[in-house]
């Protein structure tokens, strides 16, 4: 019992710190859009067979032309596989053995092209990428560090595999990093509750759900 | 099946922040950790991992996170949540008790020591990655702490490497079992290999 009630106390100072840092204002904020694929978002894709938990497209949509509005940068991150790519030892691991193995964002297919919707003018696309973390392997570190970006608002991809693994590299290289629980997919509600409700809450500035991170004063 | 033997000189055993603040009685974490130290038996796995590696003659690798220090966090502008604790409370105090390695789990003078670790990860700002590959490793064992922030990042950050990664299901432990269900359930099945008990690793260790 005391054990949780220090566990409460230090989730409390640290939404509290998070808290002093300001908001999400001005041109340093870019929305890091991950995996905004055909796969991921077309009714058409066998996705939903595989994850229970689906971003819904129209909020995603939504969100990103919010997002817009408030001139915060969008940063879009499509993630694909090859036969060559990624390394042998990464294709072995869950998410890439899922996708291989059901032919989800396989470069060059229908299912790995942008969702149309998603993409506007302005935005930036990053190089396709093979692995879990979008810093790995792409432009993005100097993309943000060219528009003077210092906090990331993340979304899209995968709840346990490309948004975390992103995330924890954006707090590494140190990034003020808000994490949208509702506009991501996941496998399971599990994994969805142990990500967003347990783990990221200890490594974040903040997990909110798409519309809280709109209501963040501007 | 037999299952794949654990060769030693492509593996190496890396013990991720075994400080007395997380596992030992009186540690500033210890408070948090000891729901997983005591269901997990951890410094006891700890101590037959360590025995079992060394008298393989596998390669062991110390990640220790940054002792806490008068502005060792100064260079960053965000403290994400576990740094902000980790200053507030003076976590691994350099030179204290608690920012020291566990007896049992201390280094041998042969046993190499990374660069300390500011976040999470054991590979990012480090020199662990150079240290690996100038060794010839491709195959990771985790084991330390915590489950859910600096094993997983570590595993995170070696997958994307190319290192085969191998966590210890026994020799972890985390602020409480949530976070130890979390990572195992959710987090390791994306960025490792297999998760295994101390005593299957050692029954699988090449002789």
């Amino acid at each position: 019992m005391i054990a949780r009630a220090v566990n409460r106390f230090g989730h409390w100072l640290t939404r509290r710190h998070a808290e002093s840092y300001g908001r999400l204002e001005g041109k340093n904020v870019a929305v890091l859009m991950l995996s905004p694929q055909m796969d991921v978002f077309s009714e058409a894709s066998p996705w939903s067979k595989h994850f229970a938990i689906q971003a819904d497209r129209d909020n995603v949509t939504s969100f990103l032309g919010s997002a817009r509005n408030r001139d915060w940068k969008i940063i879009q991150a499509p993630l694909v596989w090859t036969d060559n790519t990624p390394s042998t030892a990464m294709s072995e691991t869950g998410y890439f053995r899922l996708v291989r193995e059901n032919s989800l964002l396989e470069a060059g297919t229908t299912g790995a092209k942008l969702m149309t919707d998603m993409v506007s003018d302005g935005d930036i696309i990053l190089t396709e990428r093979a692995g879990l973390n979008a810093f790995y392997g792409t432009e993005l570190q100097k993309t943000l560090v060219k528009h003077g970006i210092e906090r990331l608002v993340i979304l899209g991809g995968v709840a346990n595999a490309d948004l975390d693994s992103t995330s924890r590299m954006a707090v590494e290289l140190d990034y003020d990093v808000t994490v949208a629980s509702d506009l991501v997919s996941a496998v399971s509600k599990q994994d969805l509750d142990n990500i967003m409700e347990v783990t990221l809450p200890r490594i974040v500035s903040r997990v909110l759900t798409g519309d809280k991170i709109l209501l963040e004063p501007t | 099946m037999t299952e794949e033997k654990i060769k030693r000189d492509k593996t190496a055993l890396v013990v991720i922040d075994p400080y007395n603040d997380f596992l030992s009685f009186g540690g500033k974490s210890w408070l948090l950790n000891r729901a997983t130290l005591r269901a997990l038996d951890t410094n006891k796995h700890l101590e037959q991992l360590l025995g079992a590696a060394r008298s393989a003659g596998m390669t062991i690798c110390f990640a220790p996170h940054a002792r806490y220090r008068a502005g060792v966090f100064d260079g960053r502008q965000f403290l994400n949540p576990s740094i902000y604790l980790a200053r507030f409370f003076q976590t691994f105090s350099d030179g204290k008790w608690g920012g020291r390695f566990r007896k049992d789990c201390s280094p041998l003078p042969s046993e190499f020591v990374a660069s300390e670790h500011l976040v999470s990860s054991g590979f990012v700002n480090t020199d662990l990655d150079e240290h690996l590959r100038k060794n010839g490793i491709d195959r990771l064992v985790l084991c330390g702490c915590l489950s859910n922030t600096c094993i997983e990042s570590t595993a995170r950050s070696a997958i994307e490497l190319g290192y085969r990664v191998t966590i210890m299901s026994d020799a972890l432990a985390a602020m409480s079992m949530a976070d130890h269900q979390a990572a195992t359930q959710t987090g390791f099945p994306m960025c490792a290999h297999e998760v295994i008990s101390t005593s299957s690793f050692i029954g699988r260790l090449e002789p």
